[in-house]
C-alpha cells in the first residue's frame, strides 16, 4: 500500500500506531499511541483540533462502487475518538464536535452529521443519519437531541501537545507550509 | 464469588418450604431454624443518599417526600447529575455605571450536566445558578390545589358523618337502615348522596362543604388541531414512559419540559424473625459502611455443602458423587447423612400453658402466629435421585483460621470419606438413579443432614436452655441434566 | 369505639394507597396529589433470571409469591416505609378475580402485617375526584376499556360494560399495521411498540377517519424510528390507525362508543341524562392525543343512529377532566378517600383473621340483607359454632 502521510505542523502524532494510506493529519490533533487509521478505499483527511485516543481504529473501507480518483473520508475539527473506538465508513464527510465514547462503533452505512456523541460502547450498524447535536446511549440506543454542540476540548488538546512529547516517541510534522511552530523544532531536535 | 456468577448447585430448604442457596439464608440462633428473606419481616432502619452517602433521619425524609436534598437525577437517562461550573461575565449594566466594581469581576455559575446522556439543565431553560448546590427550581404538582380543595370536602363530609353517627347513637336510633349496600361498606358517599339530595344535612355544615364546587363537565373536548397529521413529528423531541412516569406527578410530554429529578433515598434494612421476634440481620447506621452490627447468616452456622465433581446420571444406575463439607461454626460438629425422609418432624414445641400465656394469646390476634401456618409450603423434593448415605457419624473440627495454611491434606483410611483439612470434609458418595428418570430432564438429589450445633447465645436468666442441640437441615443437589 | 377511634387519629400512620395495574403500578401516601412511584408492575425473579409480571401466574401460589416480591420492592424501593401496622387502601377494579382480591389480602395481612386493608374501586374513585353527584367512568386500562355508571357514589353494576379494547389491542394493531408497512414480521418486543405508541401515534378525528378509510386523504407524515438492531420507518398510517379497532364497529356492537352508550342504555332511566352529561374519560390509554376529542365525536354520531336513537333520547354529551393524570386518577380517588375517614372503613387485621373472606359485591353473604329469612334458615342448618 502506498504511504502517504501528511502530518500538518501541530499536529502530535504518535509514533507507535499504525497509518497506512493516504492520511492527512491536521494541526492541532492529538493521536495517541496504539491508534490505527486506514486508509484503504481512499484517502483520510483529518481536520484540526482532533483528540484520537488509544486503541481506536479508523478505517476508510474499499466500497464496490469506488469511484476514480477514490472520494476521500473527511473528518472534521473537534472530533474526539475515545479509547477503543472504532469508525468504519467507505467515504463521506464526518462533521465537527462529535464524541465518539469508548468502545463505540459506528458501520459503513452511518452518516454522521456535527456536535453528536456516539455513547460508550454503542453499536451503531443499521443504515441511518445522525442528524446535528443527536445524543446516543445505552444498550437499547436511547437518543435525544442536544441544545448545542458539545463543548470542545482546547484545554485537554494544549495539555496533551504540552505532555505527550515527554513520553512518547513522536511522528515528525512532514508538510512545512507554514513556518513550523517553536514547538515542533524542539521536538525535531 | 461463585454463588454470585454461577448457578446455584446445591439449594437448602428454608423452614418456610423455599428453596434456596445457603448464601440467601439466614440463621435464627433463638428459634435454631433457617430462614429465608420470603419468611422474615423487613423493616426500614434508616434513610440515606446512595449518591452522597448522607443519612437523613425519618422525619426529615418523610418532609421531603423521600428525596435527596443536593442529588439530583437525569431526567433523561436516569444517571446521576454532576455539577459543572463555569464562568460566566456579568453583563455590562451601563446604568449602574462603575459604581460597583466587585460586579466586573467574572462570577462563578453552576449547571447540571449528565455525563452518560449529555442532558444538561440549560437544554430546558433552567437558569445557571450562582451556588453548588440547591436553589434548582421547585415544582409544584399543578393538580394539589384542586386535590387538597377536595380533601377538605371529603374530610368535612367525614366529620359531619361521624358526629350524625354519634348523634343517633345518643339518641338510640340504632338502625343503619334496611339495606346493607355497597355504600354503607365503603363509601364515603351516603352522607355526599344526601347532601347533594338537597336533605338537611345537618346543623354543622362547614364551609368547606359549602363552598366546594363540583368538577364541572364541558361539551368542549380539547380536539387536535386539523393539520395535526401533517405536522413534522420529532421523535426525539417526545418523552418515552419512562421518562414521563419518574415524574409522576408532571409527566410531561415533551422533551423540552423535562426537569432535574432530586435522587431518591435508599434505605438501610433491619429484618427480624417471625416467630421469636428477633433481629436477624442489623446494618450499622453509617451509610458509608457495609457491615452489619447483627448478621446471623445461615453461612456462618449452617455446615455448607459443596459438590466437588460427578459423574453423568443415568437411569437405573449408580454413579459417584463427591461432596465437600465445611464447617463454619468454632465449634466442632457432629455430621450425620441422612435421607430426607428419615427427617424427624419438628414437633410444634408447645410451651409450657401458663394461663398467662394463653389469655395474652387469645387477646393479642396480631401477634397469633398459628393461623399463618396455612401459608406454610413444604418443599418438593425430588425423588428420582437419591444419595446413598451411609449410616456413620462424621465429625468436623472447627473452623481455625491458621490452619488455613496447612495445606497436607490427611488422609482417612475410611471409604467414604476421601481426604480431611482442618474444617472442610471431602466425601465420596453414590447416587442411585431410578429406572424411570426422564433421560433430558434435570437431575437432582435430595439430602438430609443431621448436625450438631452449639449455641453461643448466652441464656436466658429464667430457663438455662441446653447449649448443644441436634439440628436437621435437607438440601437439592444439582446433578445436571439425566443422560439418555 | 369513640375512645379507640380517638387513640386512632393520634397514633394513625399515614395509610399507603396501591393501585396494582396490569401494566402499571401506582403506589404512595393518601392525602397527596399524586403517586410516589408508577412503575411496571413487574420484578427481577432471581430463580428465573428475568422481569417477571406479576399478572403472570398459574396457581394461587405464584400469585402470592409475585404479589410479595412486588409488594417488596414498592415497600423498601419507592416509598420506604415500614409496611407493619399503617392501613393500605387498594383500588381495585369491580371486575378484579376473587382469586386475586384473596390472594393480595393473605399477602397484606399475613405476610405484611398490615392493620387495615380498605378496598375500593376504582369506577367510584374516579368519581370522587370530581365531587360529582353523577359520573359515566370510561376507564381504558392495559388489556379492558370498562365503562361504569357511578349514581351519587353507588356503581350501577347491572350495567358494567367490559370490553378487551385497552393498550393491547392498541399494541396489536400498532404490530400489525408495521408488520404490513415493513414487509417482514418484526416481532417487536411489547415495551418498544408501547414506546412507538406513546410517542409516534395519535388518534384522528372522526371526519379524518372516515376520509382514510375511504382511501381518499394523504396519509400523515412518517416518523423515521431506529433501534440498535435495525432501523424502521412508522409510517403515518400506523400512527393514526393503531387506535382504530378501539372504534371499529360491527355486528356485535363491541366498540368503545357502543359500550358507553350501552352502559347509558341500561341504567336507571332517571340518570341517562346525566350520565351523558358527565363522562370523564380516564386510565393510561385516554392520553393518546386526540383519543378523547375522537370518542366524543363518535357518541355524538352513534347517538343519532338505531338502536340508540330510540333508546336514548341523549342529545348532548359532556365530558369532565380529573384533577389528575390520566393514569393515576383512580389513584388520586384513593388517596383522598383514605385520608377522608382516617382508614375508618378499612377492613381490620382482626376481623380478617376471624373471617378469612373479602366482603366481594357478586357473594350473597355479603350483599343479603340482615333481615333476610335466608339468614334464618342458614343459622337452622348449621348452627353456628
Amino acid at each position: 500500500m502506498s504511504q502517504n502521510i501528511k502530518i500538518l505542523p501541530g499536529a502530535t502524532v504518535c509514533e507507535d500506531c499504525t497509518l497506512e494510506g493516504d492520511i492527512t493529519i491536521g494541526g492541532g490533533t492529538v493521536i495517541h499511541p496504539r491508534v490505527t487509521i486506514i486508509a484503504d478505499g481512499g484517502p483520510i483527511i483529518i481536520a484540526e483540533y482532533c483528540i484520537i485516543e488509544e486503541y481506536s481504529t479508523i478505517i476508510h473501507k474499499k466500497s464496490d462502487k469506488q469511484e476514480n480518483p477514490p472520494k476521500p473520508l473527511f473528518i472534521g475539527a473537534h472530533n474526539v475518538f475515545e479509547v477503543g473506538c472504532r469508525l468504519e465508513s467507505s467515504f463521506g464527510h464526518i462533521g465537527e464536535s462529535n464524541v465518539f465514547e469508548c468502545r463505540s462503533f459506528v458501520g459503513v452505512n452511518v452518516k454522521i452529521g456535527s456536535g453528536c456523541v456516539i455513547g460508550a460502547a454503542c453499536n451503531l450498524t443499521v443504515t441511518q443519519t445522525l442528524a446535528d447535536n443527536t445524543v446516543i446511549w445505552g444498550s437499547e440506543h436511547h437518543n435525544r437531541e442536544a441544545l448545542e454542540k458539545q463543548p470542545s476540548q482546547l484545554l485537554q488538546l494544549d495539555f496533551l501537545s504540552k505532555v505527550m512529547p515527554n513520553y512518547h516517541r513522536l511522528r515528525k510534522p512532514n508538510v512545512h507550509k507554514r513556518l513550523p511552530s517553536r514547538q515542533s523544532q524542539e521536538i525535531s531536535k | 464469588m461463585a454463588y454470585l456468577t454461577q448457578p446455584d448447585y446445591i439449594k437448602y430448604v428454608c423452614s418456610c418450604g423455599q428453596l434456596k442457596p445457603i448464601t440467601n439464608l439466614y440463621f435464627c440462633r433463638h428459634c435454631l431454624k433457617i430462614r429465608c428473606g420470603f419468611c422474615i419481616c423487613h423493616e426500614v432502619d434508616s434513610h440515606y443518599c446512595a449518591n452522597c452517602l448522607e443519612n437523613m433521619p425519618s422525619s426529615e425524609a418523610r418532609l421531603k417526600k423521600n428525596r435527596c436534598s443536593s442529588c439530583f437525577d437525569c431526567p433523561s437517562c436516569f444517571h446521576t447529575l454532576s455539577t459543572r461550573a463555569t464562568i460566566a461575565q456579568p453583563r455590562q449594566d451601563p446604568a449602574a455605571g462603575d459604581a460597583k466594581i466587585e460586579n466586573k469581576q467574572p462570577k462563578k455559575m453552576y449547571y447540571l450536566s449528565c455525563f452518560n446522556c449529555r442532558w444538561t439543565s440549560r437544554d430546558v431553560g433552567i437558569p445557571d445558578q450562582p451556588v453548588a448546590s440547591g436553589g434548582w427550581p421547585e415544582r409544584t404538582n399543578p393538580f394539589a390545589a384542586r386535590v387538597n380543595q377536595l380533601l377538605d370536602y371529603y374530610k368535612a363530609i367525614a366529620q359531619q358523618e361521624k358526629q350524625e353517627k354519634l348523634d343517633r347513637e345518643r339518641k338510640k336510633f340504632a338502625i343503619r337502615g334496611k339495606y346493607m349496600n355497597l355504600t354503607d361498606k365503603t363509601g364515603l358517599t351516603g352522607a355526599m348522596a344526601r347532601n347533594i339530595a338537597g336533605l338537611a344535612s345537618s346543623e354543622s355544615s362547614s364551609s368547606a362543604i359549602a363552598n366546594f364546587v363540583p368538577s364541572q363537565a364541558s361539551e368542549e373536548v380539547e380536539e387536535l388541531p386539523e393539520d395535526y397529521h401533517t405536522q413534522e413529528v420529532n421523535l426525539k423531541q417526545i418523552t418515552s414512559m419512562r421518562q414521563r412516569l419518574r415524574a409522576a406527578e408532571w409527566q410531561p410530554r415533551s422533551a423540552a419540559r423535562l426537569q432535574p429529578a432530586a435522587r431518591a433515598l435508599s434505605v438501610k434494612r433491619s429484618q427480624r424473625c417471625r416467630a421469636c421476634d428477633h433481629n436477624l440481620t442489623k446494618p450499622e447506621y453509617n451509610p458509608g459502611s457495609v457491615k452489619f452490627k447483627i448478621e446471623l447468616l445461615a453461612y456462618y452456622h449452617v455446615p455448607e455443602v459443596k459438590i466437588i465433581s460427578y459423574e453423568t446420571v443415568k437411569p437405573g444406575e449408580t454413579t459417584a458423587l463427591l461432596l465437600k463439607l465445611t464447617n463454619p461454626t468454632a465449634h466442632e460438629m457432629q455430621v450425620r447423612l441422612l435421607q430426607p425422609q428419615d427427617v424427624p418432624e419438628v414437633e410444634e414445641r408447645e410451651e409450657p400453658k401458663s394461663i398467662e400465656k394463653s389469655l395474652e394469646k387469645s387477646l393479642n390476634l396480631e401477634k397469633d402466629s398459628s393461623w399463618s401456618k396455612v401459608l406454610q409450603r413444604r418443599a418438593a423434593l425430588p425423588t428420582a435421585c437419591a444419595v446413598r448415605a451411609p449410616d456413620a457419624a462424621l465429625t468436623l473440627a472447627q473452623r481455625d483460621d491458621a490452619a488455613e495454611y496447612d495445606d497436607d491434606p490427611q488422609h482417612d483410611t475410611s471409604d467414604i470419606i476421601m481426604w480431611r483439612k482442618s474444617n472442610k470434609l471431602a466425601l465420596r458418595l453414590q447416587v442411585a438413579t431410578a429406572a424411570g428418570a426422564a433421560p433430558g430432564g434435570p437431575a437432582r438429589a435430595a439430602l438430609a443432614l443431621q448436625y450438631s450445633y452449639r449455641n453461643t447465645v448466652p441464656p436466658a436468666a429464667a430457663a438455662p436452655a441446653p447449649r448443644d442441640h441436634t439440628l436437621y437441615t435437607t438440601l437439592v443437589i444439582h446433578l445436571g441434566t439425566v443422560a439418555e | 369505639m369513640a375512645l379507640y377511634e380517638g387513640i386512632a387519629l393520634i397514633q394513625e400512620k399515614q395509610a399507603v394507597v396501591l393501585d396494582l395495574g396490569t401494566d402499571y403500578t401506582k403506589f404512595g401516601f393518601t392525602g397527596e396529589a399524586a403517586p410516589r412511584c408508577i412503575i411496571p408492575s413487574e420484578y427481577w425473579c432471581t430463580s428465573e433470571r428475568r422481569f417477571k409480571r406479576v399478572y403472570d401466574y398459574n396457581n394461587e401460589e405464584e400469585l402470592y409469591d409475585n404479589l410479595v416480591h412486588m409488594l417488596h420492592l414498592l415497600y423498601f424501593r419507592h416509598v420506604l416505609v415500614n409496611p407493619k401496622e399503617r392501613k393500605v387502601v387498594v383500588v381495585e377494579s369491580l371486575l378484579s378475580p376473587t382469586m386475586f382480591r384473596e390472594t393480595l389480602a393473605k399477602v397484606l395481612f399475613l405476610h405484611y402485617e398490615v392493620s387495615g386493608v380498605m378496598w375500593a374501586d376504582s369506577a367510584r374513585l374516579c368519581a370522587l375526584t370530581l365531587g360529582a353527584p353523577v359520573a359515566l367512568v370510561v376507564s381504558l386500562g392495559a388489556r379492558d376499556a370498562e365503562v361504569v355508571a357511578v349514581v351519587h357514589g353507588c356503581p350501577v353494576l347491572q350495567a358494567i360494560q367490559s370490553q378487551p379494547l385497552g393498550a393491547r389491542a392498541i399494541h396489536d394493531e400498532l404490530a400489525r399495521l408495521l408488520d404490513r408497512d415493513n414487509g417482514t414480521e418484526l416481532h417487536l418486543p411489547d415495551h418498544v411498540l408501547e414506546d412507538i405508541k406513546v410517542r409516534a401515534c395519535f388518534v384522528p378525528g372522526r371526519a379524518r377517519a372516515l376520509q382514510l378509510a375511504g382511501g381518499g386523504a394523504p396519509a400523515a407524515r412518517a416518523a423515521p424510528y431506529t433501534r440498535a438492531e435495525r432501523s424502521l420507518s412508522v409510517s403515518g398510517a400506523a400512527r393514526e390507525l393503531a387506535a382504530e379497532p378501539l372504534f371499529a364497529r360491527d355486528n356485535e356492537m363491541a366498540s368503545l362508543p357502543d359500550a358507553v352508550l350501552q352502559c347509558i342504555a341500561l341504567c336507571p332511566i332517571d340518570a341517562r341524562r346525566e350520565l351523558a352529561e358527565n363522562v370523564l374519560v380516564t386510565g393510561g390509554t385516554a392520553a393518546l392525543p386526540g383519543l378523547r376529542a375522537r370518542l366524543a365525536q363518535e357518541l355524538r354520531h352513534l347517538v343519532t343512529l338505531p338502536p340508540y336513537r330510540d333508546r336514548l333520547r341523549v342529545s348532548k354529551f359532556k365530558f369532565h377532566t380529573a384533577p389528575a393524570h390520566d393514569n393515576a386518577a383512580a389513584w388520586v380517588g384513593g388517596a383522598l378517600c383514605g385520608a377522608a375517614d382516617g382508614g375508618a372503613r378499612a377492613l381490620a387485621r382482626d376481623a380478617f383473621a376471624r373471617e378469612r373472606r373479602l366482603a366481594d359485591w357478586p357473594s350473597l353473604l355479603h350483599t343479603t340483607p340482615r333481615t333476610h329469612p335466608h339468614w334464618d334458615e342458614l343459622a337452622e342448618a348449621e348452627p353456628l359454632g
